[in-house]
């Protein structure tokens, strides 16, 4: 019921700020960039702290049985990685597609940097025994 | 027995090692450039093929290098051999061993030297280069060189078996039901040439236990060992490639896992050759030490 | 010994239900640039999973 109710919740919410956006390229057309990209924003922001954030420590919790870092690690990168294409279409639609690849690119290196440390751990043991 | 396996597998395992650090690394590139994909994948198949067949070589020229000295050792000893043979009369007809079982044991190694051998190196290198263009493959080439090269082996040794059997003085002792549960074993579990194993391991076990009444049972186990070291070495090495390909097929590239698999096939086939070498070289070894037997019992 | 060998297997069986429910929510193409994140998930697990079941010896 909690999961519906948060559901329509959010498809209205969606379609208000639809209609927010229609109503704001009918009046100042001139703004409605710069507007556009706050109340995408303001909207990204609510929803992951509304949606994306509690399902993923759900999420979590479901595959606890998982040794630590895994399961946080798959799934905070995936999140990452899904917001940051988000942003990243964004900023291409309003023409700076040099710029989305860019941040694409560091959000990518951002989520290696946290394999890293498995990773390093992992490939220390492995040369061991190659010098060996 | 562990050093043993660890003495053979530590040259093996470091280059494997290597392979599956490279092959994170290409994850981790992949991930960051998808675009640049194909050029790693071409990069990470050089950096595997550098690293991986140098082992598979190393077997190559080992296996080719003991044909070799087997195949001189008898050439010098085979006038003394046949020479004392006619000297010491009719003594060898109850022992059921033939001048002309030992010329074709040896005809066997010069075969492998000259034929088999470089056609294995040919099958390696077909299966390489179908792996690196998959778009001009060369797979049912090496496939055919392989089964075709196995078919002789086998051939050879059926011939063997009927030198050793037809004169029917010869029993084996290993046989019985102990032995059948482990030939059944080994005859599933060993891909491709479990079978010939087994069959060529009961020819050398009904020869060598007629033999035994001759030399000690010592002297009979340490040529066993000697001749069947290189054998199980390339076996153990054979059996590496295939479980590594299948440790890192979750996270590796196909391509990859492709040529450790087709090492691997390629280095079964070559332990079924390395067998055809311990055959010759037991029988010739046993050959001798009976000759000296019988002459210095006779004298 | 941590590690039995239950878990090893379970690890497996998890990270794929987990990767595959989090491919689910991917459009297409992005799956295929993520697939390398999930295949290096599955890489470290597996090795890991070796080293504790066989390879204390080797440290």
């Amino acid at each position: 019921m909690v999961v519906h109710g948060s559901l329509m919740f959010t498809l209205v919410q969606t379609v208000v700020v639809f209609l927010l956006l229609l109503v704001i390229a009918f009046t100042v057309p001139k703004l409605q960039p710069l507007l556009y990209v706050s109340i995408f924003f303001y909207t990204l922001h609510h929803l992951i702290n509304k949606i994306l954030f509690p399902f993923g420590r759900n999420f979590v919790k479901l595959f606890e049985a998982l040794p630590d870092p895994f399961a946080k690690l798959l799934i905070g990168s995936a999140i990452l990685y899904y917001i940051s294409e988000l942003i990243t279409k964004h900023i291409e639609d309003a023409g700076f597609g040099s710029l989305a690849a860019m941040s694409h690119f560091a959000v990518k290196i951002t989520i290696l940097t946290l394999w890293l440390q498995q990773t390093t751990a992992l490939i220390e043991i492995l040369s061991t025994l190659i010098s060996k | 027995m562990i050093s043993f396996v660890e003495t053979i597998l530590g040259t093996v395992l470091s280059s494997f090692v290597i392979v599956i650090i490279s092959s994170f690394m290409a994850l981790m590139v992949d991930f960051l450039f998808p675009s640049f994909a194909k050029w790693t994948r071409m990069l990470l198949i050089l950096l595997v093929i550098t690293v991986v067949l140098q082992p598979a070589f190393e077997h190559l020229t080992l296996i080719r290098d003991i044909a070799h000295s087997i195949s001189m050792m008898f050439i010098s000893i085979y006038p003394i051999l046949t020479a004392s043979m006619i000297a010491s009369g009719g003594a060898f007809g109850l022992l059921n061993f033939q001048p002309a079982m030992l010329l074709f044991a040896n005809g066997a190694i010069v075969l492998t030297e000259r034929v088999l051998i470089p056609l294995l190196t040919a099958a390696l290198i077909f299966d390489l280069a179908s792996r690196i263009l998959p778009s001009v493959p060369f797979s049912k080439m090496s496939d055919l060189i392989r089964t075709t090269l196995l078919g002789a082996v086998s051939a050879v040794v059926a011939t063997y078996s009927i030198f050793i059997t037809a004169g029917g003085t010869m029993s084996w002792a290993l046989s019985g039901l102990a032995s059948e549960p482990i030939k059944e074993l080994i005859k599933q579990n060993v891909p491709l040439i479990g079978s010939f194993m087994t069959e060529s391991l009961g020819t050398i076990g009904r020869y060598s236990s007629g033999a035994t009444i001759f030399a000690g049972g010592w002297l009979i186990t340490s040529i066993w060992t000697i001749a069947l070291v290189p054998s199980i070495k390339t076996l153990l090495t054979a059996f590496f490639y295939r479980w590594t390909a299948a440790l890192i097929e979750p996270f590796a590239q196909e391509d990859i896992t492709g040529i450790l698999d087709d090492i691997g096939k390629t280095l079964f086939v070559l332990c079924a050759v390395s067998f055809l070498i311990a055959f010759a070289f037991i029988y010739t070894a046993l050959f001798s030490i009976i000759l000296v037997k019988l002459i210095t019992t006779m004298k | 010994m941590r590690l039995k060998d239950g878990i090893f297997l379970s690890g497996i069986m998890l990270i794929t239900l987990l990767s595959s429910t989090i491919l689910l929510l991917f459009s297409e193409e992005t799956e295929d640039i993520f697939l390398p994140i999930v295949k290096l998930a599955m890489g470290i697990w597996i090795i890991q999973s070796i080293f504790i079941l066989f390879g204390h010896s080797l440290l």
